[in-house]
């Protein structure tokens, strides 16, 4: 199996349902390059699927282009457009056979039997299932149902692979070695694939970039770590990862995305952020809890965070209300002066609990601290 | 103690059900000549009269005949209504469903009467056609439901599925959604053909002087004679209905058939 590599591009992308008043989709722009696998992030109800339907073409989009290697596809029915599609309940043909059903697309191309057959045959092999070709979808678990779909997606070389939270019905075990097998299949194949999963872990695992949906619209477009480190609204900082906002009382920009950040609790600071704030009006510093260190008031030893000593950066004092110990990670939720609340996590040490009601000193390296504003 | 009035319960509501089952299959052996209950000799004298009764053997085939074109043409029209009602968005979709779903509300004799009416003028009393378009109106909300309630359980991404892969949508109902939903269909057309086959108020009033099928001539036979010849052509039918239901059961399992 190989692919011929797709570029996709949605331009001005919209759907709004009959008898509703918001689009489900709002206008949205995105770039998939060739080989990408992009991952479409975000809570349930943003309008991931309903992107998702109307690039396979399930579903007529009330404006916009969906443009594949430069041909726009709206109007083009779905039958015709050569896509492969996962569902989230894997959809097999529950009358047909695995080899019946992997063969499907095959036939609707009217190939010959033989190369039917021997095309069956390689998906099979590529996800492990060969030995179960002659089975019913019943007689399957979740996780081989989910292999069988993806080699029925597969076989008939897509120009687009698009997967709609295929991996929420599995426990989470398969699910990680699911992860894997998927992104190492799409790596091998360069299958250009959109994929649609309201689990962060998942996107930041799996994606080349990730698009976070909120609301119908796209709030960034990016690679993971840039997800992560640079968020570009409040709602990415929260979405992706756990993050503590620190109110900004005065900003200034210092052009190149840079700003000096005064707020009540930090003092005025020189830090990164989304470009283009104009005042400190709902704009906020994002940090998050585990690039914080904490250490116990009137403590000698340096606040570290992960082992690293923090250059002298900011320190605010507070109060242990709360603690959570997982394991790797002691979770714990910080009264600082200004009446907010501040969330550490921090890795655990040997003999060292911070327990509830503790003083303790925060401290941290303006450096993790990134500027969003209102949006 | 509780056990046993339970069960003692059961055995005695199959009884009560059955009671009149078994009144009739022991009437039929009897060689006694009334249509009640006596302890003459066993015979078989009614079930040989039976072969020899030409009404009957001909409303028992003008019965067979309406009720399988009947079954086939609930399934030609209750399948396109279904799926239409199923899949698509439409105007007036609460007033398709609700009119094929209606008859079932409708009295059995109010329904006779109107279609001897609009049958008597246009010379369809009596008919092969009039009693297909009668026994067609009132088993369509059964295979409506049967097949309704198959496309709803039934799983659309599989048909979506199919799209994607590349099959039109013919070839995606001829290979998806007809396979899926056939247990449903085949229950559907086995319970018209034994509504239509039951059926005796409606073909009663659309008789006229012409075709009668077997329950109206069972019906006419009872008014003049009342000997256990009936009751022996009742055995009869009662056991060609559990054959069907065998034979469906054998071929796809009734409990799937019944669940769709
Ligand atoms: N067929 C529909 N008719 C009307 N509204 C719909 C329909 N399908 C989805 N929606 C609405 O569109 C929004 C986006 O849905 P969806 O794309 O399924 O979200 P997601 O996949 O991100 O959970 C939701 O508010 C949902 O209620
Ligand atoms: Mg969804």
């Amino acid at each position: 199996m190989s692919s011929a590599q797709a570029h996709l591009e949605l331009r001005g992308l919209n759907k709004t349902y009959p008898n509703t008043e918001s689009p489900a989709v709002d206008s949205i722009d995105l770039n998939v390059a060739e080989g990408e696998l992009v991952a479409l992030l975000g809570p349930s109800g943003c309008g991931k699927t309903t992107t998702l339907r109307m690039v396979a073409g399930l579903l007529d989009p009330s404006a916009g282009e969906i443009v594949v290697n430069g041909k726009d596809l709206v109007g083009t029915p779905v039958h015709k457009r050569g896509m492969g599609m996962v569902f989230q309940s894997y959809a097999l043909f529950p009358h047909m056979t695995v080899a019946e059903n992997v063969g499907f697309g095959l036939q609707m191309r009217k190939l010959p039997r033989k190369e039917v057959k021997d095309r069956v045959q390689e998906a099979l092999a590529m996800v492990q299932l060969d030995h179960l070709a002659q089975r019913r979808p019943a007689a399957l678990s979740g996780g081989q149902q989910q292999r069988v779909a993806l080699a029925r997606a597969l076989v008939v070389e897509p120009t687009l692979l698009l997967l709609d939270e295929p991996l929420s019905n599995l426990d989470a075990k398969l699910r990680e070695a699911m992860r894997r097998e998927i992104k190492q299949i799409q790596q091998r194949l360069g299958t250009t694939t959109l994929f649609v999963t309201h689990d962060q872990d998942e996107a930041l695992d799996m994606a080349d970039k990730i698009a976070i949906m909120h609301n119908g619209v796209i709030a960034q477009y990016a690679p993971p770590e840039e997800i992560f480190d640079r968020p570009a609204t409040r709602f990415v900082a929260t979405f992706v990862g756990k993050a503590n906002f620190i109110e900004a009382t005065e900003v200034v920009g210092r052009g190149g995305g840079r700003y000096r950040v005064s707020s009540d609790l930090l003092g005025t600071l020189e830090v990164e952020g989304v470009e283009g704030i104009e005042a400190a009006e709902d704009a906020a510093l994002v940090v998050r809890p585990h690039r914080l260190g904490v250490r116990r008031r009137g403590e000698s030893s340096a606040p570290q965070i992960g082992g690293e000593i923090v250059p002298g950066g900011p320190v605010v004092p507070g109060r242990v209300v709360d603690s959570a110990y997982t394991g790797n990670v002691r979770s714990l939720v910080v009264d600082v002066p200004d009446g907010q609340q501040i969330m550490i996590d921090e890795l655990t040490v040997r003999d060292r609990a911070l327990a509830i009601g503790d003083e303790v000193e925060i401290a941290f390296d303006p450096d993790d601290a990134f500027l969003v504003g209102s949006r | 103690m509780l056990k046993v009035l339970h069960r003692a319960m059961i055995v005695a509501i199959y009884l009560f059900l059955l009671a009149p089952i078994i009144v009739v299959f022991f009437i039929s052996f009897n060689s006694s000549n009334r249509l009640a209950l006596a302890f003459e000799p066993p015979s078989l004298q009614w079930y040989a009269n039976l072969l020899s009764n030409q009404g009957f053997i001909e409303g028992a085939r003008v019965s067979f005949i309406t009720a399988s074109i009947t079954a086939i043409v609930v399934l030609l029209i209750g399948v396109p209504v279904s799926l239409a009602v199923a899949r698509y968005r439409f105007k007036f979709k609460g007033a398709v469903e609700a009119l094929f779903i209606s008859p079932l509300v409708v009295p059995s004799v109010v329904l006779g009467l109107g279609l001897l009416l609009v049958f008597q003028p246009i010379g369809l009393t009596g008919t092969f056609a009039g009693i297909v378009i009668a026994h067609t109106g009132i088993t369509i909300p059964y295979v409506i439901r049967t097949t309704l309630m198959s496309l709803t359980t039934a799983d659309v991404s599989c048909e979506e599925a199919a799209k994607v892969l590349g099959a039109n949508s013919w070839t995606t109902f001829r290979r998806i959604t007809l396979p899926i939903i056939f247990p449903g269909l085949i229950a559907g057309a086995v319970m018209a053909f034994i509504i239509s086959f039951d059926e005796a108020v409606i073909s009663l009033f659309i008789a006229g002087s012409g075709r009668v099928t077997l329950p109206v001539e069972m019906f006419r036979y009872l008014q003049y004679r009342s000997d256990p010849e009936i009751a022996a052509l009742s055995v009869v039918l009662i056991l060609i209905s559990v054959i069907i239901v065998l034979v469906v059961e054998r071929a796809m399992g009734l409990r799937k058939v019944m669940n769709g």
